[in-house]
């Protein structure tokens, strides 16, 4: 499990950075075309928002990791620990639920693309739809990573560690 | 129905859910309840992040933390205590024009109050001045941020109404700049009052010093404003030149920057981003089941009930942001309250930008507000001190802040006139 996780996170780091790149390319092409050019081209939008879903869908489990998701923590704080570990669990193990359900029928999003073609491009909707399935995939990924953290400190003798202290 | 949704959703904000996944949960439940098939969830998030005017939040995030990098945030406070640091309390008023500078470069407020804060408020400390004031001043001026352009939440704002980037950036720029000067007004009388330290008046060469050292990171905002402004760029071309611009000063310029290094900052722009991007998605997942179940006409049907006066709505409106203000993140509040608050603001003429910067300055005054406000508990952390405190130091800011709001919500012009100026 591991190791699936850090080669999951390998393939999501270089995943936001080409898809980052890429659409970054595609808006400067975009103004230099307009700006310099006598005809900007029609792709260039369309192509950005395709990597841009591309990019959000590798970097969102990347962000679960890093703790970029803001919460409000007012109440949370004036738990005592076992509380606080109850509820960590309860968080992780509800994400957990909620991009599993995501990833499911984000497969059935994906494969409803097929059908359909983007306007200028005529690629496969499926292509960027499928933004969707590695952001649920990836954010899955991530949530079972952390529920597994409680169960590995179990195992090893202590208590069940809350991975919001590790 | 609407209420499993809304006691949901309020139930995992309360045990510290992340915002996004409280949405997403509490949509999850509500669609289940109602038997509505769930391929709705990924296809809502997908139109929510597909809107080409949100590849600019990526964009502005890469190219302010590419200038980071480049250690602006001490160059900026360097350059305001040259500034206004031989005035009695010139750290605390350059802690303050340092965050209306640094406002073009960031674009939130917890980001301003964590990176200024963090160099301005032990400084501050050390200089004899009391921590919860200390506090109390990184934590509100650290509000101004979002108001002058250009902000993330403005963009928001614009996707949510159609209204143009452009005119928001500017209807923003008067109140973010009287707020601020609100904020170094009382300041400046405080010090007075509590003899806070002065430094010596810093050489006109080492001013210019200072202003060559930002010069660069300023000249970034003009052009982003200038491009949109100007015709020359939309939004989102303004926010890649703003990263290719970055990426040239941070290599050329600063020398602190390197391709490797430059590559760190995209990934972590991009995380940042998709947890946005994310709440975004969610965000247009339950306002759609809001829509559905006709909550927005309900609200608004509740308060013109109430009253049809301008402004006993306008101050219905901003007691229901800055509460929610205290407790949410600002742009899940923007995302879910806008639309429906727009709609009873419209019915009673307010005009649709002046109501994007009354609600923003409403939720940036939330921040602030004890004893729940964001900025209150990150700037509290940095200097050691606890809430309450805090929060007693920042209630004569609050109350300025509240004036600034009063005269932005009665004078429309305030927001109205550069807008008008510019863009008609």
């Amino acid at each position: 499990m591991k190791r699936f996780v850090k080669y999951v996170g390998m393939a999501m780091k270089w995943g936001t950075l080409l898809s980052t790149l890429g659409f970054v390319a595609c808006i400067l092409i975009q103004i230099f075309a307009r700006l310099f050019l006598p005809t900007a081209p029609s792709w260039t939008e369309e192509a950005a928002r395709l990597f841009f879903v591309i990019a959000i869908g590798c970097s969102a489990g990347l962000a679960l990791r890093s703790g970029e998701y803001v919460n409000f923590d007012f109440f949370y704080r004036r738990m005592s620990d076992g509380w606080q570990r109850r509820v960590a669990f309860s968080i992780d193990l509800l994400t957990a639920i909620l991009f599993a359900l995501f990833t499911v029928y984000a497969v059935q999003f994906t494969i409803m693309g097929w059908a359909e073609s983007s306007p200028s491009l005529k690629f496969p909707m499926a292509i960027p739809f499928a933004g969707m399935l590695i952001l649920g995939f990836s954010l899955l990924v991530y949530a079972v990573a952390r529920l597994r953290k409680y169960f590995t400190t179990t195992a090893a003798g202590s208590r069940a560690a809350n991975p919001n202290k590790l | 129905m609407i209420g499993l949704l809304l006691i949901t959703f309020a139930v995992c904000i309360i045990l510290r859910f992340p915002i996004a996944f409280s949405l997403g949960l509490s949509c999850l439940l509500f669609l289940l309840v109602e038997g509505t098939p769930l391929i709705v969830i990924p296809m809502k998030m997908y139109s929510g992040i597909d809107v080409f005017v949100l590849l600019s939040i990526p964009g502005f995030i890469m190219a302010g933390n590419l200038m980071n990098h480049g250690g602006l945030t001490e160059k900026i406070i360097a350059f305001c205590n040259h500034l206004v640091g031989h005035i009695r309390g010139g750290l605390a008023l350059a802690n303050i024009a340092a965050s209306m500078l640094f406002a073009g470069i960031s674009g939130t407020a917890i980001s301003d109050t964590a990176s200024i804060g963090s160099v301005m408020i032990p400084a501050m400390k050390k200089e004899g001045y009391d921590a919860a004031f200390a506090c109390a001043v990184t934590a509100s001026s650290s509000t101004v941020g979002p108001i002058i352009p250009p902000s993330v939440s403005m963009i928001i704002a614009a996707t949510l109404t159609g209204l143009s980037v452009g005119k928001l950036f500017l209807a923003g720029a008067i109140p973010g700049f009287l707020l601020g000067v609100s904020l170094l007004g009382y300041t400046y009388y405080i010090s007075r009052k509590r003899q806070y330290p002065k430094h010596a008046r810093s050489s006109l060469r080492q001013v210019g010093r200072g202003f060559i050292d930002t010069f660069w990171a300023l000249l970034m905002t003009v052009i982003i404003l200038y491009g949109i402004i100007g015709g020359l760029f939309t939004p989102t071309e303004a926010s890649i030149v703003a990263v290719l611009y970055a990426l040239v000063i941070g290599i050329f310029v600063y020398q602190k920057l390197t391709v490797r290094r430059a590559m760190v900052v995209f990934l972590d722009s991009m995380k940042t981003s998709a947890s946005l991007m994310v709440l975004i998605g969610f965000a247009n997942l339950f306002g759609y089941i809001l829509i559905t179940e006709q909550l927005p006409q309900i609200v608004s049907s509740q308060i013109l009930g109430f009253s049809e006066n301008r402004y006993v709505v306008l101050l219905l409106i901003n007691l229901l942001l800055i509460f929610v203000g205290t407790f949410m993140e600002t742009i899940a509040a923007l995302l879910i309250l806008f639309p429906i608050l727009l709609k009873v603001a419209l019915a009673v003429g307010v005009d649709p930008i002046h109501f994007s910067v009354i609600a923003l300055l409403n939720l940036m005054i939330g921040l602030t507000t004890p004893p729940l406000g964001v900025c209150l508990f990150v700037a509290a952390g940095i200097g050691k001190v606890s809430i309450g405190e805090v929060s007693r130091a920042g209630l004569p800011f609050l109350a300025v802040s509240l004036v600034v709001l009063a005269l932005v919500t009665l004078l429309p012009e305030l927001s109205l006139f550069l807008p008008g100026l510019f863009l008609e």
